[in-house]
């Protein structure tokens, strides 16, 4: 379903390590996003591989959903994750 | 009598924020020259307690302002594309660098000093009423009234009701939405309660967008003998199983992805989601609510979209709703007797 989106957040955090931590939480608050469900998933798709520091662009739209994309880590070239779109994500708030 | 549930919790530690610019180079001590990712990889290894960075929202208006897409009128059909990277595009870039304490933020902030590219405006604690939620959230034991008590689920005790109709209920606060704390869930809660002290049946319920389970769960608490809990993200569904079972009504809770095929009526059908898909799933929901004797109750509803959802589902049932609220929250209340 074609979806209106509000904007896009990136964030770096560590792999894995999402947990429901304070600034995950507040800023995908602002977005509409249910923070848990993306932590819960962002934990799942960097739980094996690349250590440290993970770019990830989250994308929140209208209905408040949301999808993201894990972008390779820059400092972790001889052992990076491929670039790789993170399975879309849907779920509304609820 | 186990008295250390009564005991005060300990405060979470407030996070520390250190508010910089960051160009699209930074030169390191070592005049080694770095793109912004790898300058962030760089602290992150020479820093100790950095939790993550936030480089910033950018909305479709402000990605159309900067001409990095055609119109506002941003579309996505599916997954984000991994170019739609538009905060990266910004040339001098403000991020916040979220530590642990206020002693690994400043020992960050002087590693920065002095390197060009990289320039610190201000150094913070991070105390946000945001913050304070989750820490109660995640420590404290949440009062809700009407309803009674949601408490960590890592406490001792078990789910019970008091005899004046209090509960106590167990909620993994990190797994799903819907820990207590939030407004749209305690009005859910509240309505909940209100129907159960009214004296009308509790029997077979729908919990439709069950994140944690704690409204079904709650139910099944109250006495409900059988609930469907629907949530989309089969992800949390081993959550909703596993607070279930903490409040000893696993056997009773039925957590599935769709709503099923079909049904005898509910006594009771609560959807905390937001309007769009509650005005999608109307006709769907109000035909699965006992037309002689039952409750439908929707939350997840700021004020200005009242009208939209209320209008549909009056139009559906033939009759208003009770509108609760608390803050900025709605909850429309349709009892159908």
């Amino acid at each position: 379903m074609a979806k209106k989106i509000i904007g896009v957040t990136r964030l770096q955090i560590p792999a894995g390590q999402a947990g429901d931590g304070p600034l995950v939480r507040r800023l995908l608050d602002r977005q509409g996003v249910n923070a848990a469900s993306f932590c819960i998933a962002f934990d799942a798709a960097t739980a094996a591989g690349v250590r440290g520091l993970i770019p990830v662009v989250i994308t929140a739209y209208e209905d408040r959903s949301f999808s993201f994309v894990i972008n390779k880590p820059a400092n972790a070239p001889g052992h990076a994750a491929p670039h790789r779109p993170a399975d879309a994500i849907e779920l509304a708030q609820a | 009598m186990d008295t250390s549930r009564e005991s005060a919790p300990s405060p979470a530690p407030v996070p520390w924020v250190v508010e910089a610019s960051v160009a699209e180079r930074v030169v390191l001590a070592n005049g080694k020259a770095v793109g912004r990712d790898e300058f962030h990889g760089w602290l992150w290894e020479q820093a100790q307690g950095l939790l993550g960075v936030n480089e910033g929202t950018m909305t479709a208006v402000d990605a159309a302002a900067r001409g990095l897409v055609a119109s506002p009128l941003v579309i996505d059909a599916a997954a984000a594309p991994a170019d739609r990277d538009w905060v990266a595009q910004i040339p001098v870039a403000a991020v916040e660098w979220w530590f642990a304490d206020e002693a690994a933020a400043r020992a960050a902030a002087a590693l920065v000093a002095n390197l060009c590219g990289c320039e610190v405006h201000r150094i913070r604690a991070d105390e946000s009423a945001d913050h304070d939620a989750t820490s109660r959230a995640a420590f404290g034991p949440i009062a809700v009234p009407e309803f009674g008590v949601v408490r960590p689920a890592w406490e001792d005790g078990v789910a019970e009701v008091a005899p004046d109709g209090r509960a106590t209920i167990f909620i993994d606060p990190g797994l799903g939405f819907g820990t207590g704390l939030h407004e749209t869930t305690q009005l859910c809660l509240a309505a909940l309660s209100a129907w159960h002290r009214g004296g009308s049946r509790l029997g077979r319920i729908l919990d439709f967008g069950s994140g944690s389970g704690i409204l079904g769960i709650a139910a099944a608490v109250l006495g409900a003998t059988r609930v469907d809990a629907v949530e989309i993200d089969h992800q949390v569904h081993p959550a909703i199983s596993a607070n279930a079972s903490r409040n000893g009504v696993a056997e009773r809770v039925v957590v599935t992805t769709d709503l099923p095929a079909e049904s005898a009526p509910y006594d009771f059908v609560v959807a905390n989601i937001v309007a769009t898909v509650l005005v999608e799933h109307a006709a769907e929901l109000c035909r699965r609510v006992r037309a002689d004797r039952g409750c439908l109750v929707l939350s997840g509803l700021l004020a200005d979209e009242v009208p939209r959802v209320a209008d549909r589902y009056a139009a559906e049932l033939g009759r208003t709703p009770l509108i609760r609220e608390r803050g900025d929250w709605r909850c429309l209340v349709f009892v159908i007797a």
